[in-house]
């Protein structure tokens, strides 16, 4: 079941056209990474599916019942927005506790559920400050925090751990791990190094519309694909010799090899070791299918 | 629209706002204002009082000449000098005189005084993101309504402590008693409808325009156009050229605020709704059309 599924949708700001005819399916208790270039239309994407832009054609279906009814959905989806500021004078628990509170939690609930969040993040030392006396990330930490609140069925993260420190983007990430499977988590990022590991699935939008999607290891063509790292090129001539239609390419330090049709990867990875231990070649590393990076920039190109 | 979460807004609101140095510097300043007024006021009705004595003495002897027939002298000799109507002078002079003096300033004011705590209020909201962590926890109805019942809420607050203030100064000078009190809460509550249709039309211009600087400007042009419009119907000049002229000042605030002093209060509760009228109507049409763009 898709959580998630987009028909046509388009929005313009005046007379530019954000997205274009958007189709996308996003199956239920999946994380899924939302990629595009700047002004892709991602976050207007998130805007409309959090019903807080009014779309310009198309249609939305969120948990196969519409679009965003606050009525029926409020709760249930959740918004990490990029660049939102809560109310400045309150403070984090207080703004939290709001939060919760209109989310259908009782006063004593609402304050313990904030005071979790604010935990969770690294924020409890900081419960009483108010958004101002917060740096950056830290502000960062607190909207991740309001996107948790109560546990919403889909969770919209725009661009999470950006401007966060390593150590903690890391901890956001694990964060996000743990709802794999009781929630829908989209996430938009422009570190794809961070969605490959994270995420299960993908959407590449492209000037409003998409261009690719689907499970992870599908983008990434993990049953098509082996990436060999090694200590030196190999003899593409030699691994090509039997009259197979697996086809070789070196970009060093990587053997890329491309399965051909039927192929089983088993036995093509039994045979190229072979030969490559042949070759007295060392073997530094092993991964099936493309970097999400080399699948984008591969995406990208065809669309244009 | 939820009448839980509209209440759990309005409850934040007013108590953010509350949270503002920014607000509680400019109700301090109001309550200092309602005290300086209220101390020079007393000494005026001191005066006039005085003369209002030397003029009775003339025919009766010192001990002859009590207070509150002073009083009953003294007032209609103040107001004459602002209300030239001698029906409404008649009214006026059973209200206690510095209630009257609060209630008049108070009405004066309150305008202003909803335009710098409240203008803008929901389009710093808009422009700032803070509703993106709202809205998707509740509808917006029950959010703009729960702001402005929020903002309707300190506007109380404010006119409340200035008539407690002014209270106070009363009893310093040594003319305060109960009725005193109520009278004044009676006129902060009459200056609060009043601003309540000001705070309608302020909202719905920060609904519709959502940029906090450019809302507060156009709250400032709505604010002295309605005064130039509502003083055009008024005009004998105008009223002779364009008929029925004068009969489309019922639209504006100002119309109601002569009718909101009558100390009778079915006299004056038309006024409350043709007030309460003009500010939902404002706020419901900014709501629809805030309703129908993105947030």
């Amino acid at each position: 079941m898709n959580v998630v599924e987009t028909r046509e949708l388009v929005k313009r700001y005046g007379g530019r056209t954000a997205l274009d005819g958007l189709d996308i399916e996003i199956p239920k208790g999946s994380v899924c990474a939302l990629i595009g270039p700047n002004g892709s239309g991602k976050t207007t994407a998130f805007g409309l599916l959090a019903g807080l832009l009014a779309p310009g054609g198309g249609s939305i279906n969120l948990f196969g019942e519409g679009p965003f009814d606050p009525r029926r959905h409020s709760g249930r989806l959740s918004l990490m927005p990029q660049d939102s500021l809560p109310s400045p004078h309150a403070s984090l628990r207080q703004n939290l506790r709001y939060y919760a509170e209109l989310q259908g939690m009782a006063l004593d609930a609402a304050d313990r559920e904030a005071l979790h969040w604010l935990g969770r993040v690294h924020l409890n030392d900081r419960v009483d400050s108010t958004l101002g006396q917060l740096s950056h990330g830290m502000r960062r930490r607190f909207s991740v925090a309001q996107a948790f609140l109560g546990n919403p069925e889909l969770i919209l993260l725009d661009e999470p751990t950006a401007g966060l420190d390593p150590e903690l983007a890391a901890e956001m990430r694990g964060l996000f791990a743990e709802r794999r499977g009781q929630a829908t988590l989209v996430i938009s990022s422009h570190i794809l190094s961070e969605l490959e590991g994270l995420c299960d699935y993908a959407v590449f939008i492209e000037a409003g519309k998409r261009v690719k999607q689907g499970s992870m290891k599908s983008v990434l063509r993990a049953d098509q694909l082996v990436r060999f790292t090694l200590s030196r090129k190999p003899d593409l001539e030699a691994l090509q010799a039997p009259a197979t239609a697996t086809r070789f390419e070196w970009q060093a330090p990587q053997l890329i090899v491309t399965l051909g049709a039927g192929e089983l990867l088993e036995a093509v990875n039994a045979r190229i070791l072979r030969e490559l231990l042949a070759q007295d070649i060392g073997i530094l590393g092993l991964e099936a299918g493309q970097s999400l990076e080399a699948s984008y920039l591969a995406t990208r190109a065809g669309a244009r | 629209m939820s009448w839980r979460k509209l209440w759990i807004v309005a409850q934040f609101e007013l108590a953010e706002a509350l949270r503002s140095r920014l607000v509680i510097v400019i109700l301090g300043l109001y309550g200092m204002g309602a005290a300086l007024g209220a101390f020079l006021f007393t000494k005026a009705l001191g005066a006039a009082e005085d003369m209002a004595r030397s003029a009775l003495l003339a025919n009766m002897s010192a001990h002859q000449v009590p207070d509150d027939l002073v009083r009953r002298e003294a007032v209609p000799r103040l107001i004459s000098g602002l209300v030239s109507d001698p029906e409404l002078r008649q009214e006026l002079s059973r209200i206690d005189p510095l209630a009257l003096f609060y209630g008049f300033m108070a009405l004066q004011l309150v305008a202003l005084l909803v335009l710098v705590t409240s203008g803008g209020a929901h389009a710093t909201d808009l422009s700032r993101g803070a509703t993106r962590f709202v809205l998707t926890r509740c509808d917006r109805w029950s959010w703009s309504v729960g702001k402005l019942l929020g903002h309707a809420g300190l506007l109380a607050v404010g006119l409340t402590l200035g008539a407690l203030v002014t209270s106070l100064v009363a009893f310093g000078q040594e003319r305060g008693d109960a009725a005193n009190v109520l009278w004044l809460l009676r006129a902060a509550f009459r200056a609060w409808v009043y601003g309540l249709a000001y705070l309608g039309i302020y909202s719905a211009i920060a609904l519709t325009v959502r940029v906090p600087g450019r809302a507060r400007a156009l709250s400032i042009v709505a604010l002295i156009g309605l005064w130039i419009a509502y003083s055009s119907t008024q005009s004998s000049w105008l009223g002779a050229r364009v008929p029925a002229v004068e009969q489309l000042g019922w639209l504006f605030p100002a119309h109601y605020k002569l009718l909101l002093w009558s100390p009778n209060w079915l006299e004056s509760l038309p006024a409350v709704f043709a007030l309460l009228a003009i500010g939902g109507a404002a706020f419901a049409l900014g709501n629809w059309l805030f309703g129908r763009g993105d947030a």
